[in-house]
């Protein structure tokens, strides 16, 4: 790749107390490019994703965006670079409806600065019925409604705000296989549109098949990185469980 | 993107008559049948008078327990205002605005405290703010050395603020209304009140939203501050008298309205205007009691029935959540 990355993480570490949650770690995603983070759990692969998204800051180490270097003191920052994130968890507010998850903390106003619920109301309804035609009855609160529904908002608000770069946290895990099947085409069509993916999963036949690169990470450090088409399911475990480093794919690494 | 147009959820009937509101009714019909002195136009205003001051301090409460957390110091603070209101106002001798501003912003200021140690610190909202109790009142009974706080010079202009009767009713009733309608304005149609509902339905989905939780549940407790301190003051100007060691307790009273509602007590749920139908439930049930010369051990057991009755009600409503 010859372009800048999109985002670039430098040398980035992250002390919880005593704890070393991430020793030095670096990574890169470029336009169009699905990058699969993988680990076992405690590795850092979430604590990684969280300081991109803006949740916390590292406790050393530099994020770049499009080559400048850039600080995150809140989701709002990231978002405001086009980093959008659609957690494990989906982090919707159980006791509000559709249009209001879907434009939480990025509120739409009328002239005299109250809410605008009428737009916020047709926008979230084109948005969620592009996503999942069969989405009807919005305005309820999104406790009522079914996995797939709740799993709706949270994608097309993550897609919604001129997203560049997209993080998704385990995106598959609450599904069946036909909303898995739905989830790996919108990664396909995401990434056409030149969009950046940085993929969390420890699921590695559904890593092999949607990402282009795979970093993998232990203990929180950098155990090595592959490209999906020059690699096998084999190789990848045999990373995520003996931690073996292996030399950086190509010239992308410090 | 599709510009199709879905079959979107009008307003419901539901939305805007909540049970309360049918409660209300009901009692309000059975009040009438058992005594036709309740629907007299000045028992009319004697209910509206009776629920103000716990209301407005239910009101503050509701805000502070939509987002998630409880504010049970509003007694101590609603005694706090009355006091210093009348050590002010008449025996002061300083203006009648500033008789009732500095109250309310003492009360902003136990808010904001309050507000801190929940939303900074992290500490249990009813610990904290019980402990915020026994500090204001310790405080207050430490300023006024225990002694009955007596305003024999009270302006006439401070208590003509409350004894007016506009149209026949309290004044303070149209404050109740005013602030009613002011908070369900904010809590239903602005961007703030829309992000005190997401702080109390999920805490993480906000702080990942990028909703600033701790500014604006620190403006929670601030309005509850406010407006305990706004129940003082009104008190003060009605009474004219206080003997500090006597007032207090508004607290309970204030949030058993507040829970028949039918705001969560786990936060994400709840409106002011039902709220302020609560109360009207309350006070119609103590008047109609009062009217039949029910004594207070019986009110109390109307009152404990009522609390626990509404938070089993809602809970079971709830899916037992």
């Amino acid at each position: 790749m010859a372009a800048n990355p999109l985002v670039e993480m430098v040398n980035i570490t992250r002390n919880f107390g005593g704890v070393h949650a991430l020793k030095g770690v670096d990574l890169s995603v470029f336009a169009g490019e699905v990058v699969a983070l993988l680990g076992h759990n405690g590795a850092g692969k979430s604590v990684l994703a969280q300081i991109l998204s803006g949740v916390y800051p590292p406790t050393s180490g530099e994020i770049k965006v499009d080559g400048s270097p850039v600080h995150f003191h809140s989701p709002n920052d990231a978002r405001r670079h086009g980093i959008e994130t659609i957690y494990q968890t989906l982090a919707l507010a159980d006791n509000l409806d559709a249009p209001s998850n879907f434009f939480l903390g990025r509120e739409l106003r009328t002239s005299l600065g109250f809410l605008d619920k009428r737009r916020m109301a047709e926008e979230a309804a084109a948005a969620l019925v592009d996503l999942n035609p069969n989405f009807t009855d919005i305005e309820r609160p999104v406790r009522q409604m079914s996995g797939g529904q709740r799993q709706a908002i949270a994608i097309a608000r993550a897609i919604h705000f001129n997203v560049r770069v997209l993080i998704m946290d385990e995106p598959t895990a609450a599904l069946g296989p036909h909303e898995t099947a739905q989830v790996a085409a919108l990664i396909q069509r995401l990434r056409d549109q030149g969009i950046g993916i940085l993929l969390i999963s420890h699921d590695v036949r559904d890593v092999m098949r949607l990402s282009d690169r795979i970093v993998v990470l232990k203990n929180g450090e950098l155990v090595g990185e592959v490209r999906a088409e020059e690699s096998d399911e084999d190789e990848v475990v045999e990373m995520i469980i003996r931690g073996r480093k292996l030399a950086p794919a190509d010239g992308d690494g410090p | 993107m599709s510009e199709a147009v879905l079959p979107r959820r009008r307003v419901h009937v539901t939305d805007v008559v909540t049970p309360i509101w049918l409660v209300l009714v009901v009692v309000i019909v059975i009040a009438a049948l058992i005594s036709d002195r309740f629907l007299s136009p000045g028992n009319v205003a004697a209910v509206l008078q009776q629920g103000v001051i716990t209301g407005i301090v239910a009101l503050g409460m509701t805000v502070v327990l939509v987002g998630g957390e409880f504010d049970l110091s509003t007694g101590a603070t609603v005694m706090m205002a009355a006091v210093v209101a009348l050590l002010l106002g008449p025996d002061g001798g300083v203006g009648i605005a500033v008789a009732i501003a500095v109250p309310l912003l003492i009360g902003a200021g136990i808010g904001a405290v309050n507000g801190l140690a929940v939303y900074r610190a992290g500490a249990n909202s009813i610990v904290a703010t019980i402990g915020m109790q026994f500090l204001v009142i310790g405080a207050v009974l430490a300023l006024v050395s225990g002694q009955h706080v007596r305003a024999d010079a009270i302006g006439e202009t401070f208590t003509a603020l409350t004894h007016a009767r506009p149209l026949g009713v309290p004044l303070p009733v149209f404050v109740f209304a005013a602030l009613v309608a002011a908070l369900a304005i904010v809590m239903s149609q602005t961007v703030f009140g829309r992000h005190i509902y997401a702080i109390g339905g999920d805490v993480e989905a906000a702080t990942r939203a990028g909703i600033p939780v701790a500014r604006i549940g620190i403006a929670t407790y601030v309005i509850s501050g406010v407006l305990a301190a706004t129940s003082g003051v009104l008190i003060a100007s009605l009474v004219g008298h206080l003997d500090p060691t006597a007032i207090g307790g508004y607290e309970f009273p204030a949030l058993t309205a507040v829970v028949l509602g039918g705001t969560s007590l786990s936060g994400g749920v709840g409106r002011p205007a039902d709220t302020a139908g609560a109360i009207l439930v309350i006070a119609v049930i103590t008047n109609v009691m009062t009217i039949l010369n029910y004594q207070y051990p019986i009110q109390l057991l109307v009152q404990g029935m009522v609390l626990t009755g509404a938070v089993a009600f809602y809970s079971w409503r709830r899916g037992g959540a």
